[in-house]
């Protein structure tokens, strides 16, 4: 929810003790964004602090000088100095004021694309396990969520440090007329500070209780609004279903916010009256002490201006407190983002000193798997249970198995995404964990079952494969043939250059089995030793399905090919086929030879084949 | 209409007017929202338009009072009157001002509610033909951002005639030293309403001119975070290359942006002087008029306070003047949103034919028959299906083959009724279906989509979304489960059928891809319709569970007619008639054997698949 302060399930005192050890931090990463225009906002505000009372302060000589011009027949002359010193003010007050807009707008925008920039080098760094456990990601999602808040904290707590100032001379001028006149003033308003912090403490708990209530809220018009819903939504007549439910998500949080500020308002009323009970007894002792002539009509004109400022200054001074504190709170979620240790995520990679080199000739000669098993982070099923196998050089490797077997997963710890929780990958007789990640992950590619649908041009989905070729448009163009997406590009109304997806007004949406011919043509490109294929053509028609694997078979020695498929007239073809049921292999060979044992291999194939066969 | 969502230079002026006349639109809406509560905000705003000239006049009866006293020597409880009133000034002041606060916030949690429920009500009431073209559907992802800004921008315009009166209030105090002195204010201001026109533009166009770069930019930084993007991310090594051009096209817009700030700034500057050179000139005469003795003391303060207070809110009306641009943004794209016409997008369902729609017939009697049916997406050229005409018969179960690309799925959309045909017509035991009831041939017609919706809500609420009326009725919901083969996977799940599907809320689990579509499928059993549409229902099944299906696939759809897509001939072989299409047309009509005995494409398909498993 956009609106409402999101204060998670703290108290309102903790949030204090949590908010306060924030702001070094906050200092920290604006100053280092831009000292010069943290320290220059920093300064103009502190310095515009000081002008009201100024401006009052000078106003009194104005005055005075008046009524003793007008009393003794001088030229107006005599007041020049203090109505120049206004006029200066004036003019002062502009020039520090322009300066600070000009810094808050450039400084506002450097701190989003910063902040966000780092954000983003930071989930860059991070592990895929971090994106697969939802505990961990849903801090991505605060930090992103709650971002906004570092201006507006910065801002509002500077205004505060202004606020200070600007009240503290304020009772320093009131002082001229009584010590006592501050009392009175502090004393009527303390009901208002005692409302006000009751009931931040009632907002407070209100929010934190109900955010589930409006995160379901949200879903419920997300559900309504959403592209990706919007089929079932129609067929199943979900409308209504979904209102009413927003509705109700948010009704309890109307009602009770309703109830809470007509009882707030009333009390505060009665406050407020007190406060300037207090203001008109300073008035009336400053006429008092004006018309006995212990002061003067120029202190009683400063005094008069100043009580008004004052107990305005005073109000805003508690509210933006609160405020300040609320914003800071969810601040919390980005800097706790920033600092995250990319270790400390379970499941992250071993972050040891690359000791091995792979070699440009050849560099995948021999793959082995040896005893490796694998569990999930924060999970204690073992995915994984001791499997050990090879990978030839420059043959085609098939991986069958049932859903839930332990195939993707086998993908993801042999491209490094997760390491083995026991055993060893070995590549070319070295641990995976031995070579440096980068120079790894050059070394293949690889389509994913759930691929990235890029909405950006046709080119860019393909050259993103490989960055640095990716203005060589030939080579695109011979990946787009190899991966079988050349036609249905062509077919395109700005052929390569169509802008893909829904995100941008142009873009032109292509179905499954086209997506998945990209995301092929895509690994294509980045055409590395070893290629990895997750299920390339569950959306493909049969003869784009058998014109995929007759040019994987066409690539013949010059690259290890393993891939996932469950439909065996595909995974026939391999050199070698692997068996994984429940985490462990359990049969490994040529399909001529599995199917001469009557085990896992020959059950399934014969099952499939049984509906083709007549 | 589409142009007004891509701004251009020379739509600055259509926003404009756009803005202007939201207006009335903006008062109805409030209206709508709360009468009473903004009959009541509209009048305290009024009022306390009034209270800056009424304080600034009292406290000059007071300093007057004093002066008066301190020469002449007269009681000073004389003075208590203008104090007394002035006091009352305040607290009325305070009172409607916390009034109108509270009211103004109520109304605002109000307003918003109203207006996402509308937005919703909306939305819902489109056809899907809205949500598949890329512009239309640009609208709602519009309207929908700017929702939050609605009432902000409600109350911008009522506040923008507060901030006139008030103006013309203290204008008239300024009045009292010398008319001269009006003119000369609002003179050395004017000049603003240049620079803000002059700049509101430039902004304007500034945006205009790089909204794909920041849009670019967006899109870059949500996929070094996303989940979905995370792997490849990391495989193909592309985290640096985003990072990267995220902070090119940021910086695009900074370098322009920094410029046009400093720009507006010189230029401020220069009119601010000009304005307090103005205001300046007004102190020093009425200081002068005071020692002359033709203005009170009291006078000084206030025309001074009367001076500074018109400049501020001259000023201020005239940056409100510029706020109108992103004022219309934020008001107008949610009320054109609201005041779509549904028919006026290309490929909405056509209205209907009769006053009474037919009841859907129960039991079906001689099923659905396409003549010679023609289609083609919105704003598109391609025929996607070119004069089909087929007939599904009651009961039957149907399976449409094709290559990549053929129209297999469009064929399942005008059978569901999501669009209707360009040429020709769909029919049901021969009447067109435009002529049917909608809701009741929506709950007569199941379908499973190819890319079915993951619903992140309890697991059993993901079952009852097939049928909203039933949706907690605990047993329906475990049979339709039971039919859809899901029913272990949740009784596996740590609160069964209570458990939170998907990663939106904490404690939620997520599915693997074949549990999640056996889930849409039972979704689909959730109502007794009497069609079964199925987009691809075996893409993420493996062998076995795929045998499965097919082995439960008789028991299940006994009572039902059956339509399917699928590029596994395993799969196609179930149906008893099987519908081959090939660029838009039905190429071969017929059962399995027929087919295969024809020779044609849908032979060649199979013995491509086939072959493979035939040693």
């Amino acid at each position: 929810m956009t609106e409402t302060r999101d204060w998670g399930n703290t108290e309102f005192r903790q949030a204090l003790h949590e908010v306060l050890p924030l702001y070094p931090k906050l200092w920290k990463l604006l100053s280092r964004i831009s000292p010069f225009h943290f320290f220059t906002l920093k300064g103009t505000m502190v310095i515009s602090a000081f002008f009201t009372p100024a401006i009052i302060w000078g106003t009194k000589f104005v005055v005075d000088g008046v009524v003793e011009a007008l009393n003794n027949d001088l030229s107006w002359l005599v007041t020049l100095i203090p109505v120049a010193l206004i006029l200066g003010l004036w003019v002062a007050q502009m020039l520090v004021g322009a300066i600070q807009g000009i810094v808050m707008q450039i400084y506002g925008t450097l701190v989003d694309i910063k902040s966000r920039g780092l954000l983003l080098e930071k989930a860059a760094s991070l592990d895929l396990a971090f994106f697969e456990s939802p505990r961990f990601y849903d801090k991505l999602h605060h930090a992103e969520r709650e971002r906004w808040a570092l201006t507006s904290v910065h801002e509002s707590t500077l205004n505060l440090v202004g606020q200070l100032i600007t009240v503290t001379s304020l009772f320093a001028i009131l002082t001229t007329l009584h010590p006592l006149a501050i009392l009175v003033l502090v004393i009527t308003m303390i009901p208002n500070v005692v409302i006000e912090v009751v009931y931040i403490k009632l907002w407070y708990k209100l929010d934190s209780e109900t955010v589930r209530e409006w995160r379901m809220a949200d879903y419920m018009t997300h559900l309504v609004v959403s592209r990706e819903a919007a089929k079932e939504v129609r067929t199943y007549s979900l409308k209504d279903y979904l209102v009413s439910k927003f509705k109700k998500n948010v009704a309890f949080y109307f009602s009770t916010f309703q109830k809470h500020s007509i009882k707030e308002t009333a009390l505060m009323s009665g406050a407020n009256l007190l406060g300037y009970l207090g203001i008109g007894v300073i008035w009336l002792y400053a006429v008092y002490e004006a018309v006995n002539g212990r002061i003067s009509i120029g202190d009683f004109t400063m005094i008069t201006l100043a009580t008004e400022q004052v107990r305005s200054g005073l109000l805003n001074l508690v509210s933006s407190v609160v405020y300040t504190v609320a914003d800071a709170l969810t601040l919390t979620w980005y800097f706790q983002f920033i600092e995250f240790n990319p270790d400390s995520v379970t499941g992250a990679l071993d972050k040891r000193k690359p000791t091995a080199k792979l070699v440009t000739e050849n560099p995948v000669a021999s793959i082995e798997f040896r005893g490796v098993s694998f569990s999930y982070p924060d999970t204690d099923k073992l995915i994984l249970d001791g499997i050990s196998f090879r990978i030839k050089p420059n043959k085609k490797l098939a991986i069958v198995g049932e859903n839930g077997a332990g195939k993707t997963t086998l993908i993801k710890l042999l491209t490094r995404l997760y390491d083995p929780s026991k055993g060893n990958i070995l590549l070319n007789g070295q641990d995976l964990r031995d070579y440096d990640q980068n120079e790894l992950r050059d070394s293949m590619s690889i389509v994913f079952q759930d691929f990235a649908r890029y909405d950006v041009s046709v080119e860019d989905n393909i050259g993103w494969g490989r960055v640095n070729m990716m203005d060589n448009k030939d080579l695109i163009r011979q990946a787009a043939i190899d991966g079988g997406a050349h036609s249905s590009i062509e077919a395109l109304s700005s052929g390569y250059e169509t802008i893909l997806g829904r995100t941008f007004e142009e873009g032109v949406d292509l179905s499954g089995g086209e997506w998945q011919n990209i995301a092929i043509a895509r690994a294509f490109f980045a055409d590395r030793p070893l290629l990895i294929l997750d299920e390339p053509s569950a959306a493909l028609d049969a003869f784009n399905e058998q014109a995929l694997y007759e040019r994987i078979m066409k690539l013949g020695t010059s690259k290890t090919v393993v891939f996932i498929s469950h439909r065996f007239s595909t995974v026939r073809m391999a050199d070698e086929i692997v068996v994984v049921d429940n985490g462990k292999i359990v049969e490994q060979g040529s399909h001529y030879e599995l199917m001469k044992i009557d085990g896992k291999y020959r059950h399934m194939f014969s099952r499939q084949a049984s509906r083709y066969v007549d | 209409m589409t142009d007004r969502f891509n701004p251009g230079e020379a739509d600055f002026k259509q926003a404009l007017r756009d803005f202007v006349n939201a207006i009335p639109r903006v008062f109805v809406f409030l209206w709508e929202v709360a009468p009473v509560m903004f009959s009541i905000i509209f009048v305290l705003m009024l009022i306390s338009s009034f209270f800056p000239a009424a304080i600034l006049w009292t406290s000059k009866l007071v300093l007057d009072g004093v002066v008066e006293a301190v020469n002449t020597h007269k009681d000073w409880t004389l003075l208590l009157t203008p104090i007394i009133v002035l006091f009352v000034i305040w607290l009325i002041q305070a009172l409607t001002g916390a009034l109108s606060n509270i009211m103004q916030m109520i109304m605002r949690q109000k307003a918003q509610i109203v207006a996402q429920g509308q937005l919703m009500e909306k939305a819902g009431k489109l056809d899907l033909a809205f949500f598949e073209s890329p512009r239309f559907y640009d609208q709602l992802y519009h309207a929908r951002r700017r929702m939050w800004g609605v009432y902000q921008s409600c109350f911008g315009t009522v506040t923008f005639i507060q901030q006139f009166i008030t103006l013309g209030t203290v204008l008239g105090l300024l009045s009292v030293l010398h008319p001269v002195a009006v003119l000369v204010l609002v003179g050395t201001s004017l000049p603003h309403i240049w620079r803000e026109a002059r700049f509101t533009k430039k902004r304007y166009k500034l945006d205009a001119d790089l909204v794909r770069a920041d849009r670019l930019a967006d899109y870059l930084a949500r996929l070094v975070t996303f989940r979905d993007t995370a792997k490849e991310v990391r495989v193909f090594s592309l985290k640096d290359y985003f990072t990267n051009r995220y902070y090119y096209y940021r910086n695009l817009y900074l370098t322009a942006y920094r410029k046009l700030v400093i720009d507006e700034s010189y230029v401020s500057i220069l009119l601010n002087l000009l304005g307090l050179i103005g205001v300046s000139g007004i102190y020093i005469y009425a200081v002068m008029e005071t020692v002359a003795g033709r203005i009170t003391i009291g006078d000084l303060p206030m025309v001074v306070g009367a001076a500074q207070q018109s400049r501020t809110q001259l000023t201020g009306l005239i940056s409100s003047g510029g706020r109108f641009y992103e004022n219309s943004l934020f008001v107008t794209r949610f009320f054109q949103f609201l005041d779509l016409d549904p028919k006026s997008i290309e490929g909405s369902l056509s209205p209907p034919t009769r006053a009474v729609p037919l009841a859907f017939p129960s039991p079906i009697t001689k099923g659905i028959e396409f003549k010679d049916v023609s289609f083609k997406y919105p704003q598109t050229d391609t025929m996607v299906l070119d004069n089909v005409s087929f007939t599904v018969p009651v009961g039957g179960k149907i399976a449409i083959v094709g290559v990549n690309g053929a129209g297999k799925t469009t064929m399942i959309k005008l059978l569901a009724r999501l669009y209707d045909p360009t040429h020709g017509s769909v029919s049901l035991d021969g009447i067109d279906l435009r002529e049917y009831d909608l809701p009741q041939l929506r709950t007569n017609i199941s379908v499973v989509f190819q890319d079915f919706y993951q619903y992140d809500i309890s697991a059993s609420d993901n079952v009852g979304l097939g049928k909203v009326d039933e949706i907690d009725n605990r047993p329906l919901v475990e049979i339709a489960a039971q039919r859809g083969g899901v029913h272990e996977t949740i009784d596996a799940l740590p609160s069964k059928y209570d458990t939170i599907l998907g990663r939106t809320f904490e404690q939620g689990v997520d599915l693997s891809g074949g549990e999640w579509q056996n889930m849409a499928i039972a979704r689909a059993f959730m109502s007794d319709s009497q069609f079964l549409i199925l987009d691809e229902p075996t893409a993420a099944l493996d062998a076995l569970k795929e045998h499965q299906l097919y082995e439960r696939f008789s028991d299940l759809t006994e009572d039902k007619t059956v339509v399917f897509i699928s590029h596994r001939f395993s799969t196609v072989r179930m149906a008893d008639l099987i519908i081959v299409i090939n660029g838009g047309r039905v190429t071969e009509i017929g059962s399995h054997q027929e087919l295969l005995a024809n020779g044609d494409l849908y032979s060649r398909m199979f013995n491509t698949q086939a072959s493979r498993y035939v040693s």
